[in-house]
């Protein structure tokens, strides 16, 4: 799992943590028992401040998708498949919000917007079909 | 102790038009705190204030629960201080450096100096006047970090640094900061820098504070509205959220808010005015847009 | 921590030391060798009184020489520290009166050992040179006077310095209160005049002598 934050993105840093943590897990990415970096890692790694990891790890832990092993860090919990998916649908849908909150910015009306979604989504389906 | 440093009324004329004014900076105890402002507001003067480099011409200073004003030297021990520019004179080797100001420092670390030495590649026997800017940034941070201070102040440590410095730079000031759990004040003109660090702003311009805040908070406060120019729009006055600015746009108008929350959408509906989109900015938008409301600074003088 | 205060002062400025305390030790030596003319076959005793004068502004000069030195000995207490307008020890942890106190002391500390080069060597010049008749040495008066100026430049110069960023400003304010120094009493031009600056800003040359009984070492 490599995460990455984009500093200036409406999203606070913490929930950009959060989000692709989400996603890692919901993906398949990591499993459960994985290990995340410490918090002085991540916020080295990051360079962000430490006080932003830990609040990502703790709203991870809060919401039962990581748990904490005294002494030894932080680690993937265990995960029904049902939850995955919810977490999938979650993630996906955190992504459409900032897309089209980034289009409106742009200026684009929604059913320009629909319009392209629509449009990608049938490239990529033709892309998936070709392989 | 909720708050690392504490600043209250402080005040010092410097110069027939520049003063800096009754100024109350509060930095929680743990915060990495950034202190924004353009250059020449008085960011650099505040800090000095604060480390007693300066005599306030009044107010009150508690840093780490101590009275700063009465017990400067006190509080200094405790303080990491990294200077815009490195002050060690350039006599001096970087380990003479290293050794004078252990002196002064009770809680001074060896072995911990010895070790950031090392990991920042410093040649111990060069000149500190020999130094790359690269360097002396470091070994600004490395004087700053050896005694283990629970505050540190830092006035505009990367300007200059290349990119790979300035990586490293804030790489080390995270982990001390990870490891010990200390505050940090950063004062800083480039706004980008802080965008990843900080997450507690104060904007100071002209010699006063402006905003105190939240990082997060600052960044949900400011907005930028697209209005619609159908209906007569209203005045400033008596909207439930400051206006900083408003630029005029082929069929609507873009209007800089401050204060803003979601649930006034429905207020200005009730007068008529056509909120079509409320964007998000990033820390230098919401920056500039709060200075710009504040007017042309060559205004005042 | 006031051995570190001595200890940087050397590293940073020994050379400057070194050169200082040259200067003090020539004086007593360049009285000595002036002596030696004064004294050289065939000069008679009326001529002695001519030659005391020249004696004695040649005195006047190296005199100069070691209030210039004490005065920029001083002057340089700040150093090169400081860093746009604010000085680096300044922010150190220690008390400013304290940190003043110890720069201070250690400068004046060092000042030791030019004084001690000028005692001695005025004591061995005195001992050494046939004094004519007439003619009176007081090393250890001038030795004091020398301390005693030392002392008060140096620390008129530390003050300033503490006081004013730019060196070079020091050394013109020092450069024109010498220079009328100098030039006053070496001319004449105002008696009663000079007689007060020479006071003021000397210690005096002449007025110490008659005041308080001090003397150059080898005066008429």
């Amino acid at each position: 799992m490599l995460l990455s934050v984009e500093p200036s993105s409406p999203i606070p840093i913490y929930a950009q943590i959060v989000s692709q943590v989400r996603a890692a897990v919901a993906s398949g990415d990591v499993r459960a028992g994985d290990a995340l970096p410490s918090v002085r890692q991540l916020a080295t790694e990051l360079r962000v401040n430490p006080n932003t990891v830990a609040q990502a790890y703790r709203e991870l832990e809060r919401e039962g998708i990581t748990y904490v092993q005294r002494g030894q860090g932080t680690f993937i919990a265990e995960m029904d498949a049902g939850r995955k998916t919810a977490e999938r649908e979650a993630a996906g849908e955190a992504l459409i919000a900032r897309m089209v909150d980034e289009a409106f910015r742009l200026g684009l009306t929604a059913a320009e917007v629909l319009e392209m979604v629509e449009r990608r989504v049938a490239l990529g389906a033709l892309a998936d079909g070709a392989k | 102790m909720p708050h690392a440093l504490l600043t209250r009324g402080l005040a010092r004329r410097m110069a027939p038009d520049f003063a800096v004014r009754d100024l109350s900076l509060t930095v929680p105890t743990g915060a990495v705190y950034g202190l924004l402002g353009p250059n020449g507001a008085g960011k650099t003067t505040t800090l000095r204030l604060i480390l007693d480099l300066l005599r306030p011409d009044a107010g009150e200073v508690e840093i780490l629960g101590v009275n700063a004003r009465r017990y400067p030297a006190e509080a200094r021990r405790r303080i990491g201080y990294v200077p815009e520019r490195l002050g060690i004179p350039g006599w001096m080797t970087v380990a003479r450096a290293l050794r004078h100001h252990a002196v002064f420092f009770p809680s001074w670390s060896r072995p911990y100096a010895e070790e950031l030495l090392l990991r920042m590649e410093l040649p111990a026997d060069r000149r500190v006047r020999h130094l790359s800017k690269g360097q002396a940034g470091k070994l600004a941070l490395l004087l700053a970090l050896a005694h283990r201070p629970s505050l540190l102040i830092l006035d505009e440590p990367t300007d200059g640094l290349d990119p790979v410095a300035r990586r490293d730079f804030t790489e080390l000031l995270l982990e001390y900061v990870a490891d010990t759990g200390a505050t940090a004040l950063i004062s800083s003109h480039l706004v980008h820098e802080l965008e990843r660090v900080a997450d507690w702003i104060g904007v100071i311009d002209r010699g006063s504070l402006v905003v105190e805040t939240p990082l997060e908070a600052f960044r949900r406060s400011i907005k930028r509205l697209r209005v619609g120019t159908g209906t007569p729009l209203p005045g400033a006055d008596g909207l439930p959220f400051d206006v900083l600015a408003r630029v005029q746009r082929p069929r609507e108008e873009l209007w800089s808010v401050r204060g803003w929350e979601p649930a006034m959408g429905a207020v200005l509906a009730e007068r008529g005015v056509e909120v079509r989109g409320v964007v998000d900015l990033d820390l230098e938008d919401c920056y500039v847009e709060l200075l710009r409301g504040r007017g042309d600074p060559e205004e005042g003088r | 921590m006031i051995r570190e205060f001595l200890w940087v002062e050397w590293e940073r400025r020994r050379g400057m030391l070194l050169l200082v305390t040259a200067l003090y030790a020539a004086v007593p030596l360049m009285y000595l060798a002036l002596l030696g003319g004064v004294t050289r076959p065939g000069a008679g005793g009326a001529q002695l009184v001519f030659q005391v004068d020249p004696l004695q502004l040649t005195g006047l000069t190296l005199v100069l020489g070691v209030v210039l030195s004490a005065f920029a000995w001083g002057a340089g207490s700040w150093g090169d520290e400081r860093r746009g307008g604010w000085v680096y020890a300044l922010a150190l942890p220690i008390q400013r009166t304290h940190l003043f106190a110890l720069r201070y002391l250690a400068g004046l500390a060092w000042l030791a050992l030019p004084l001690l080069a000028l005692t001695a060597l005025s004591f061995v010049a005195a001992a050494v040179a046939s004094v004519p008749t007439g003619m009176y040495a007081y090393p250890g008066s001038f030795s004091s006077w020398a301390a005693l100026v030392s002392w008060f430049l140096y620390t008129l110069a530390f003050v300033l310095s503490a006081r004013f960023e730019h060196p070079w400003r020091i050394v013109a304010i020092a450069a024109a209160v010498l220079l009328v120094a100098a030039t006053v009493p070496g001319f004449g031009v105002f008696p009663g005049l000079s007689r007060l600056v020479e006071l003021v800003a000397w210690g005096g040359v002449t007025p110490l002598r008659v005041f308080w009984g001090l003397e150059l070492p080898f005066g008429s």
